[in-house]
């Protein structure tokens, strides 16, 4: 008997704390693609609990349960979500992948070093959607395995070394040399794209800070430009959704078609202006209402609204391929016009930059040169004549437009540019407030990160943790 | 060698002599265990086992005298005999009751130093249960049974409160000595219940609990929750067989004081929203204004069948209006307006059936003197409350012994549990599938369930009342059928979209057992716990969702392989030495794969994985291995029955932890001593105190000593891996639990008056767990040694005997205890903690927050001026602007319950009441509920006598009982007519907070009420085939005499776990249950 209890006691029971289903290590290039895949689907989540941006920018609009469009994030959290898709779903495994690449690629050093260049350039679009979201945020002391309550860093230090980031990835990525290849669900690895996309990434980051840090933002403006942002539409920055999986598949798929829910509906306040401006994208963009006829109608910010009482989205929004778009042309012409508006010699007039932007949308969404050409005739959108008075007014409802799928970039605009100003023209019923201007930190950084949070709170203007704290670009 | 050097001084001892063999029996044959059997006029002696067998070298001059505890001192001459049959009296003291103890060892409850209580086969089935832990509420001190009181719904069993932050904190189960897993095996939202379910309460003849760390210790740190040891029946050795049959039927009825009373003002709608409609030249904004099919193109109003809210137009029986049977194309009033009214079935139990349980079992058993052997088989055919709910339950139990020779006896058990189940019922909050969260958070009145049954069963479709959109009106004809907006029609849900489970369950051990010589036993023992189980899960075409399949494959290995060897001797008159030295090797190995369709099904109610609209992705597959290597050993040094210690101590070496701090050592030392030997006032019958200090180690739960990545689905081609999103550590300590308690127990007047009462005081340390960090580490956990968790209790036993005569008696039990809980420390300066499972529907929050009790809610709370509520210059409330305010706790003051037993004859009344004092929860009932306008609070009549939904100008409105920023009485009436205009002021959707919805949990319950009558033997007649028969007539829930939670059974709870009280989603009504039992003895 004492010999059977001795016989049957593993020998090295620590062995059996392996788990035989999961590995230790990974491979570089498909942590690599989790990141990637993971911040192309933060970027185009439609999910309140996350992003809420396409509500709050008067896009869309939500049905019944209308707590975002009413500025109230309290039921389903989307300061949480969107802090940790972008700090846990694409950072970590971003810099996970810059551990693994170096242990894997062998031998090819051209190859490693632009492997690790673009990991890095994709950390710096998503800490800017961190530090432009939220202001002060961890950075120095985010992602190390050691450090559980990271302290948070001043937004203009973050934004000033992002830029000293980008210069140096446009500068150390070789044209000449490979990349991961497919694994790179974006440009498969093509090292001259991505050089285009740091650039134009570059001049995004900048043109935030023209209001703010004119003499930081007109000399990056002009780095990038002359390193060479985006030429077409063939440089957009999309992610290649998979139809055959629906966990790969794009998430606005997955939220309006596959859930079988209905929780949103265009907002009336997108859908009256492109109808009174004639815009060819109305129907590329929108359904029909009533069914059947050829006008279009949109949901009221923050009231109960309906399915099936207004226009839906377009068919080729609500399907599982379609691309995610992380950054494209339209957006960078429309940068470059407000550059030169600015003063900062990155070339050509804003008209011209203007027209590019708006031709460059409306044949993305799969209108014509023609169409485009048309729509530009008219007084009401023509650069000169335009209805709206400044260019800021001007380049701002023309770039909300072309950011019906654009997220948090459609919300960014507004805040950055003012217009269209939804406070004064169409604010939500029952708005708890004005159009948020950053979103909360995270309730759970008031529980574990306690300390921490509580000292960036205080740095806020009025010094409270509350959307209507101005970030510093923000003027 | 210290095993094998015991061993061999045993056999060395033992080739000297030849053995005299006996047993004590009392005077009706039953074993008397643990008599001190003495040679007359000398220092040996022997103790008897726990079935009352002792075996003593002696010489046939010899005198033995018998004596112990509860028995009358008797002497026998030893003669010629080899074997004795000593017949003992008892003594009339019931307090010397025998208690099964850890490791199967029974002790008199005199000597225990600790907290122990033991509960008999036929207390826990006066009422008969298909789940024996159920009825052990109110029942042991200390021990907190919350059931979820649905068709093999879940059990909380807790002991003396939470300790464990993240680990279950569930009483270890013990079937014969083998662990008994008792995982809770919930899925998806469906109540699987927990696997001690498993466990044939016929079969049971005592439970003790354990209750704390030096009474488990032995164990290891499993135990540190407590242990409830269950003994199951055995053969005995009389010669006859015996035969006990019994049949039970269980039929219940709705407790109305748990199910929601609705509003009958108004019906389905979201206010105005008809005036979005874009009709410019609607009446009446609250319906639809809209042509269809029959109505010649002219517009016509239309219930707002797209939302699921009460909300809507007031009811108006003289206005006709096309309801959401017009467009149900099997509803007689298709295409039909009707009057504008509350439908006739809109209760709840217009669609609930009458649950009912049918039970029989069979026991036979018999034996001789070379062995015994049992044999039961027990059926549960369990028919639920939901429409096509039910759970089929076989379980056969064999246990036999055999003699091999004087000395060896062999052992051996095996019980099988074969369990089908379809239609398990929902807890969590998923917004569509679920009826009881529609029938309590999204059901207007104007919607007849016998309606849906019918358009259900005549069409087979999803025919709902939640149509989805305009375009259905139009369209809407068999073949072509629309689909719900938000919530699949019950029955649908209940026939298409049907849960399956099943489960195989093994549990048997083979044991040998060799009495070396009268002191030295030696038992050897494997033992494994093994079950099979598979849940699929279906939602058919045709549904709100995505339609899928999905199957869940797991089995479940535990194998124990256990030493045990006993050392009991009377070093001399005065003392008695009893000592024992283990082993245990425990090996776990858990494996599971879950596969499910992708992208929909091709084929509608075909339930396959093939049937995929798009490739499957790789089914999630689970390995979890572990083993537990203890060496224990223990004594008790007893001095004249009077004074006793006891020291344990207890080595583990768990797999789970890193190498280098894998091995663990934790001591427990006792002390007992009975006072009542020394002085005895006449008054006083016994009286005992005791007292210990005990510590329990810890290990890891699997994997958490290193990072690992998770494979993907590979995105067109590619290979997608994602890394661990939980920082592990590779430098873990093991935990552990500090406890010492002190107890007094004592009985006066001839022990008709007795009370036990003990204090406890315990200390989680160093707990492993993955505390929630800054997700900006890109983590959301780290695996650290963390958190203190302090429980400190008292526990109290009173029994009374006011009446005991020839003919009557009444008896009186009653338990009462109460825990403290506190968190002392998290980790690092980490104020609080979200517990596992604590993030809930509509952000509620259960947490863990330093320096207060386990199981804080968090959730907005109002703004307060003076202790009064502020309102804001529209006449709404202020809310904090802390989203996360402490707004309730979930840890009762104290728990309790009265158990009186009269008998008169053979006719017994006993009834139980169990209670619960304080507890707090949040109902996310209440609160979608009300912004769904379903209950009374939100109509009714204002002060001035008039609707509160009609508009102000007509009188409507609400005042709240508020005051203003400046303390002032708040005079701003409400206007709560419209929803969609912004002003509605009802749940924490619109004007009121979380704590609007917090409810003190408190209860007292008629837990148990039974009546039971034994025909008397002689009424069959000497030599009859039936012996005999016990009748009885019972019930279980049968009144909540007390409660706070409006509409609901504070009871009920998100099936089992650590945060699953306090939180009410959902909640099932309570069933009283009325069974009838009859059992037959042949």
């Amino acid at each position: 008997m004492l010999g059977m209890l001795f016989s049957a006691c593993t020998k090295k029971i620590t062995d059996l704390n392996y788990d035989p289903k999961n590995p230790v290590t990974g491979l570089a290039s498909a942590v690599f693609l989790q990141g990637e895949k993971n911040l192309s689907d933060a970027y185009t989540s439609t999910s309140v609990a996350s992003a809420p941006f396409r509500v709050l920018a008067q896009s869309w609009t939500e049905n019944t349960y209308v707590y975002e469009a009413q500025y109230n994030f309290a039921a389903y959290q989307a300061p949480d979500g969107w802090w940790n898709n972008l700090y846990v779903g694409v950072l970590r495994n971003l810099h996970q992948a810059k551990i693994l690449f170096p242990q894997q690629v062998i031998g090819d050093s051209v190859g490693l070093r632009n492997d690790l260049i673009i990991t890095d350039i994709l950390e710096v679009y998503a800490f800017n959607l961190l530090t432009a979201t939220y202001g002060n945020v961890p950075y120095s002391q985010a992602e190390t395995d050691s450090v559980p309550y990271p302290k948070y860093d001043d937004s203009k230090t973050i934004y000033a070394d992002l830029i000293l980031r980008l210069d140096s990835c446009i500068a150390g990525l070789n044209l000449s040399g490979t990349a991961m290849g497919a694994a790179d669900q974006i440009y498969g690895g093509d090292p001259g794209e991505w050089k285009k996309f740091a650039a134009t990434l570059e001049l995004k980051i900048a043109m935030q800070l023209a209001d703010a840090e004119p003499s930081v933002s007109a000399p990056a403006a002009l780095n990038a430009v002359s390193a060479g942002v985006f030429q077409s539409n063939s440089d957009n920055a999309l992610f290649h959704y998979d139809a055959a999986s629906s966990g790969n598949s794009n998430p606005i798929w997955q939220a309006l078609v596959q859930s079988g829910r209905h929780d949103f509906v265009p907002a009336d306040l997108l859908v009256n202006v492109m109808d009174s401006l004639n815009d060819p994208r109305l129907p590329l963009y929108f359904t029909n209402f009533p069914i059947g006829s050829s006008t279009y109608s949109g949901g009221i910010p923050g009231g109960g609204n309906g399915y099936g009482a207004y226009s839906d989205f377009s068919a080729q929004l609500q399907t599982p391929a379609y691309p995610g778009d992380i950054l494209d042309y339209a957006q960078t012409e429309f940068l470059l016009a407000e550059a030169v508006e600015r003063g900062i010699a990155v070339g050509g007039t804003a008209a011209d930059h203007y027209d590019s932007a708006i031709t460059a949308s409306i044949e993305f969404w799969g209108g014509s040169a023609a169409d485009a050409a048309t729509y530009l005739a008219q007084p009401t959108v023509n650069y000169a004549t335009a209805d709206h008075g400044n260019w800021r007014e001007k380049i701002g409802y023309q770039q909300w437009i072309a950011f019906y799928n654009g997220n948090w970039d459609a919300w960014t605009i507004i805040r950055r540019l003012g217009f269209p100003d939804i406070n004064q023209i169409n604010p939500p019923i029952a708005a708890q407030g004005n159009l948020p201007l950053r979103l909360t930190y995270p309730v759970n950084e008031q529980n574990s990160n306690a300390v921490n949070w509580a000292a960036a709170s205080a740095l806020l203007p009025g010094g409270q943790d509350v959307v209507s704290a101005n970030l510093f670009w923000e003027q | 060698m210290l095993l094998a050097s015991c061993i061999a001084y045993a056999l060395i001892l033992h080739a000297q002599a030849k053995l005299i063999n006996g047993k004590v029996t009392d005077q009706q044959g039953q074993p008397v265990p643990f008599a001190t059997i003495r040679v007359k006029n000398s220092k040996q002696g022997v103790s008897a086992d726990a079935d009352g067998n002792f075996s003593i070298r002696t010489s046939p001059a010899e005198t033995l005298v018998v004596s112990g505890a509860n028995i009358t001192e008797k002497e026998v001459a030893v003669g010629d005999s080899t074997y004795l049959n000593i017949q003992v009296a008892h003594t009339t003291s019931n307090l010397n009751e025998v208690v099964v103890t850890a490791l199967g060892i029974r002790r008199s409850r005199n000597s225990l130093p600790y907290a122990a209580q033991q509960i008999s086969g036929d207390e826990i089935n006066k009422v008969p249960t298909v789940n024996a832990i159920d009825n052990l509420s109110g029942k042991v001190a200390g021990l907190e049974i919350t059931s979820s009181n649905t068709m093999g719904g879940s059990t909380n069993a807790i002991l003396r409160g939470m300790k464990s932050l993240t680990q279950t904190n569930q009483a270890l189960f013990i079937v014969d000595g083998v662990p008994y897993d008792n995982t809770n095996q919930s899925t998806y939202g469906y109540d699987l219940g927990n696997a001690a379910a498993d466990i044939n309460p016929d079969d049971i003849a005592t439970i003790s609990v354990l209750k704390g760390a030096a009474a488990s210790a032995l164990y290891g740190s499993r135990a540190s929750n407590g242990v409830i040891l269950i003994t199951t029946k055995k053969g005995s050795n009389r010669k006859a067989m015996s035969i006990t049959a019994s049949f039970g039927v269980t039929a219940g009825s709705f407790d109305k004081s748990t199910l929601p009373t609705y509003q009958t003002q108004y019906g389905e709608g979201y206010g105005s929203i008809g005036g979005n409609d874009n009709n410019g030249n609607n009446p009446n904004p609250f319906f639809y204004y809209q042509p269809i099919p029959s109505s010649g193109g002219q517009p016509v109003p239309i219930v707002v069948t797209n939302i699921d809210a009460a909300t809507g137009p007031a009811y108006d029986p003289a206005m006709k209006v096309y309801n959401w049977d017009a467009f149900s194309p099997t509803n007689p009033n298709y295409g039909k307006a009707t009057p504008w009214q509350p439908a006739a079935h809109h209760d709840p139990t217009d669609f609930f059936v009458t649950p009912v349980i049918t039970s029989e079992s069979v026991i036979a058993e018999g034996g001789g003197e070379q062995g015994t052997f049992k044999l039961g088989y027990t059926r549960n055919d369990d028919k639920g409350m939901m429409p096509n709910s039910s759970i089929f339950k076989n379980m056969v139990d064999l246990d036999a012994t055999y003699n091999l020779t004087d000395r060896l006896t062999a052992e051996g058990s095996l019980d099988y549990v074969n369990e089908n189940a379809i239609n398990r019922n929902l807890y969590q909050y998923t917004g569509t599938t679920n009826p009881m969260t529609d029938f309590r958070q999204w059901w207007p009145t104007n919607v007849d369930l016998q309606e849906l049954k019918h358009d259900y069963f005549n069409s087979l479709t999803n025919a709902t009342w939640n149509w989805q959109d305009n375009g259905s009106y139009q369209t809407n004809a068999l073949g072509n059928i629309g689909k719900p907006a938000y919530h699949n029609n019950p029955y649908f849900q209940q026939y298409q979209n049907f849960e399956s489970d099943g489960r195989d369950r093994y549990l048997g051990y083979a044991k040998l057992n060799y009495k070396v010589s009268g002191f030295l036993n030696v038992m050897g023992r494997v033992s494994k716990d093994y079950y099979d189980q598979q849940t699929e899960l279906r939602t058919n075409v045709g549904s709100v969702e995505l339609p899928f399949y999905s199957r869940f494959n797991q089995s479940y290995d535990e194998t124990n392989y256990d030493l045990l060897i006993n050392f009991d001797k009377n070093l001399n008159t005065d003392f008695n030495l009893k000592a024992l030295l283990g082993g245990n090797v425990r090996q776990d190995n858990i494996q599971d794969i879950t596969a499910a369709t992708n992208g929909g099904l091709i084929i509608p109610g075909l339930w396959s994985l093939s049937n995929t609209v798009q490739a499957i992705n790789a089914p999630a597959e689970q390995v979890l291995r572990k083993e537990v290597d203890g060496i224990f050993a223990g004594a008790t040094l007893a001095f004249r029955e009077m004074l006793t210690l006891d020291a344990t101590i207890r080595r583990d070496k768990s797999s789970t932890l890193p190498a280098a701090n894998n091995t663990y050592y934790y001591p427990s030392v006792s002390a007992n001593f009975i006072f009542s030997k020394l002085v005895t006032p006449t008054w006083l019958s016994y009286g005992k105190v005791w007292a210990n200090y005990a510590e329990v180690g810890g290990d890891a739960p699997y994997y958490s000593v290193r990072n690992t990545y998770t494979l993907n689905t590979p995105l067109n081609g590619e290979p997608v891996m994602a890394y661990s999103t939980v920082n592990n550590n590779a430098n873990l300590l093991p935990e552990k639990n500090n406890t010492y308690e002190a107890g007094l127990e004592m009985a006066f007047l001839h022990n008709r008056i007795g009370f036990n009462a003990d204090y406890y005081h315990s200390r989680q340390i160093d707990q492993i767990m993955p505390i929630s960090v800054s997700t900006s580490s890109g983590y959301f956990t780290y695996y650290v040694n963390g958190g203190t968790v302090q429980n400190q209790g008292v526990e109290l036993n009173v029994n009374i005997t006011p009446v005991k005569t020839n003919a009557f008696s009444w008896t009186l039990t009653l338990n009462w205890s109460m825990n403290r809980n506190k968190i002392l420390f998290l980790y690092g300066n980490q104020p609080s903690f979200v517990l596992p499972g604590g993030t809930l529907q509509n952000s509620i929050q259960i947490v863990a927050e330093a320096g207060k009790p386990y199981g804080i809610i968090r959730g907005t709370d109002y703004v307060y001026k003076n202790g009064q509520r502020v309102v804001d210059s529209t006449g709404h409330y202020e809310i904090s602007s802390n989203r996360e305010s402490d707004i309730g706790n979930i840890n009762p003051n104290w728990i309790g319950g009265v158990n009186n037993s009269l008998t008169y004859k053979n006719l017994t009344l006993s009834f139980l009441i169990d209670m619960k004092q304080g507890g707090q929860l949040y109902s996310l009932d209440m609160d979608y509920g009300s912004s769904s306008g379903l209950y009374p609070r939100t109509a009714g009549f204002n002060d001035k006598g008039k609707p509160v939904r009609a508009p102000l100008s007509q009188g409507g409105g609400i005042i709240l009982n508020a005051v203003t920023a400046d303390g002032k009485p708040n005079t701003t009436r409400i206007d709560e007519s419209d929803i969609l205009a912004g002003d509605y002021s009802f749940s924490s959707a619109y004007g009121e907070a979380d704590k609007e919805f917090i409810y003190d949990a408190s209860y007292i319950k008629l837990r148990e009420a039974a009546l039971t009558y034994s025909v008397p033997a002689k009424a069959f007649g000497a030599g009859q085939f039936i012996k005999g028969l016990d009748v009885s007539v019972s019930g279980r829930n049968l009144w909540i005499i007390h409660k706070n939670l409006p509409y609901a059974d504070p009871e009920q709870g998100q099936a089992s776990g650590n945060v699953s009280i306090g939180f009410q989603n959902g909640a099932y009504p309570t069933v009283r249950t009325f069974a009838t039992t009859l059992k037959f003895r042949f």
